[in-house]
């Protein structure tokens, strides 16, 4: 509703709103591209992105459903470009495990607490694909169907990257209990 | 599923920390690339589509550009051309957050002594004027780090220039109006109808703060706030008074958005005036100024150290120095009200997580008449005035140390 509301209003020009949409939603978009990145600066980069350019194609804009989701989207479909462009650096998941990876390091402009760096660590084991899926659903809340339309993808597809990127979660959180 | 729900509890509990300096990136960035940025072509083509967007630094600058200037027209748009037929609370609490400028006349009504009243005028990010009653006026540039305090009747100005980095404060009045902001979310006020104020139809809010009432008095047709009432402690985090006596402050007159003339705002002594060169306060203006713009930094020094808590399990910093990459510089700890000090404030690595322990006070030499800023575990900031009552503070702090 209220979406749909700052949606209007910016259609209306009342362009002030995109400050109140960046302050809604800032924290969540990090922690959306956080978790599926492990990395702050490639998440800040993605978050500034999809901010710049829903600001810049905003009168063309139109919403048709929830601007979280959206965004979440855009965010998701960022931060998979951003680590498309580093593949050359990635990280293996065995380093995954022992390297920090860019989350608490002096000067970064974002911090962030345990509970996202240890849920970011976990997912960061995960192929991009079942992260996104998991992030979508469980973060963003959005219906497996959305998350496939939006991916082009298959339902089946989606519901699989989802099933078996649990799994392997379950694990890992069980062996981290265990330490 | 048993690691669906432990990953839904982290994601409920995540939290990040983060610097104004980001914020304020996008749009310092803006202001330059739009000088340089010829034509803005963007094109956004859906979900799928968007990412051809951005290929280059300059194209995000440029199209950050469009931020600002969408912005700035969308302030103007909502003043004087969108109607709004019904006035809506958060369209009242977006008037103030977008203001580039606001004035008022302020009366601050306390028990048992006579009402003060002063006029300020705020011409953001950085400019303050106070005319006092006195007669006296106080210019504060926050940007420059500069002030001065006109008394005309003496013709005598008193300049005074803050050895704090002018960035450290730029924006102090921007997080004191963000805080007051976050003390009226949208959906906490109540309606009280209408009424009238200076022959003007207008609509009221209550909002309930702790053991404040605030009525937010806004215009009938075009939801623009034009007095707010508040009995109780109705002021910033950074300045609000510990002793809890009531105190009822209105802000009448209030103009949001219009042109101030930048000569108000100069801090060149007008001609014929003497003028002197002042390190402390010279007048109770220049003062609360300055403990504002002080508390306003330990607020930010002290939501420092808990990010850094927070990142770190729970553990304090063991120094406010420990604490750099959450909004620590040497320059923040500068004391406004007392630049000779070596000490700007003393950090009291807090023993566990209990908003009654001081995190953080103003250093002193000699216990100062109006008081001195304190800082607790959970953040909120305070001027205590009387030492004995910080004292209490400090010892019970102290006594639960290991």
């Amino acid at each position: 509703m209220e979406d749909n509301l700052l949606a209007i209003r910016s259609e209306k020009g009342a362009g002030a709103v995109l400050r109140g949409i960046y302050d809604k939603y800032r924290d969540y978009l990090l922690i959306v591209a956080i978790a599926l990145s492990h990395d702050v600066n490639l998440a800040e980069d993605a978050v500034h992105d999809v901010f710049v350019a829903f600001a810049g194609a905003l009168d063309k804009f139109e919403l048709t459903g929830s601007l979280k989701a959206y965004l979440a989207t855009c965010v998701a479909n960022r931060v998979r470009d951003l680590m498309r462009r580093k593949e050359g650096q990635a990280v293996s998941l065995e380093q995954a495990r022992v390297v920090p990876l860019h989350l608490s390091e002096p000067g970064q402009a974002i911090a962030c607490n345990e509970q996202l760096q240890q849920l970011s660590s976990a997912l960061a084991h995960l192929p991009q694909e079942q992260r996104e899926v998991i992030v979508l659903h469980i973060h963003a809340r959005m219906r497996f169907g959305v998350i496939a339309k939006s991916l082009g993808i298959s339902v089946n597809t989606v519901k699989g990257r989802y099933r078996y990127g649990i799994r392997k979660l379950r694990s890992i959180l069980d062996s981290e209990v265990q330490k | 599923m048993r690691s669906a729900k432990k990953i839904r509890k982290l994601f409920a509990e995540s939290r990040v920390t983060v610097r104004p300096e980001a914020d304020e990136r996008i749009s310092r960035d803006a202001l330059t690339a739009a000088e340089e940025s010829g034509e803005i072509k963007l094109t956004l083509r859906g979900v799928k589509g968007w990412r051809t967007i951005m290929k280059s630094r300059i194209a995000k600058l440029a199209a950050a550009a469009v931020i600002i200037i969408v912005v700035i027209v969308g302030i103007y748009q909502r003043g004087d051309r969108i109607e709004v037929t019904s006035v809506a609370f958060a369209d009242v609490l977006e008037r103030i957050r977008i203001a580039r400028t606001v004035s008022y006349t302020v009366t601050v009504e306390k028990e048992g002594e006579q009402p003060v009243t002063m006029h300020h005028m705020l011409l953001e990010p950085s400019r303050v004027r106070v005319e006092a009653s006195d007669g006296a006026i106080t210019i504060v540039d926050t940007y420059q780090g500069k002030s001065i305090t006109l008394r005309p009747a003496e013709k005598k100005a008193y300049v005074m220039s803050s050895s704090i980095a002018p960035k450290y404060i730029l924006n102090a009045y921007q997080e004191i109006k963000e805080d007051l902001l976050k003390k009226f979310p949208d959906g906490s006020e109540e309606s009280i109808g209408e009424g009238e104020i200076d022959g003007r139809k207008v609509v009221g809010f209550l909002v309930k703060y702790n053991s404040t009432e605030v009525i937010v008095w806004a215009d009938a047709d075009r939801g623009v706030p034009v007095q707010i009432e508040s009995v109780g402690a109705f002021r910033s985090e950074a300045s609000q008074d510990e002793e809890g006596s009531t105190t009822k402050v209105t802000l009448s007159n209030l103009v949001l958005g219009e042109e101030l003339e930048d000569s108000l705002f100069s801090l060149t002594p007008p001609d014929g005036y003497s003028i002197e060169q002042v390190s402390t306060p010279t007048s109770p203006t220049q003062e609360q100024m300055m403990r504002v713009l002080s508390a306003t930094i330990m607020l930010r020094l002290a939501k420092a150290c808990l990010g850094y808590a927070q990142a770190h399990g729970g553990q304090w910093p063991d120094t406010l120095r420990t604490a750099i990459q959450y909004g620590i510089e040497d320059e923040t700890l500068v004391n406004l009200t007392d630049p000779e000090l070596e000490l700007g404030c003393i950090y009291i690595k807090p023993a566990r997580t209990d908003p009654r322990l001081v995190l953080l006070y103003q250093a002193y030499d000699k216990w100062p008449e109006g008081g001195i800023n304190v800082s607790f575990v959970d953040c909120h900031t305070t001027v205590i005035r009387n030492e004995a009552t910080f004292k209490e503070h400090l010892e019970f702090t102290l006594s639960q140390r290991e």
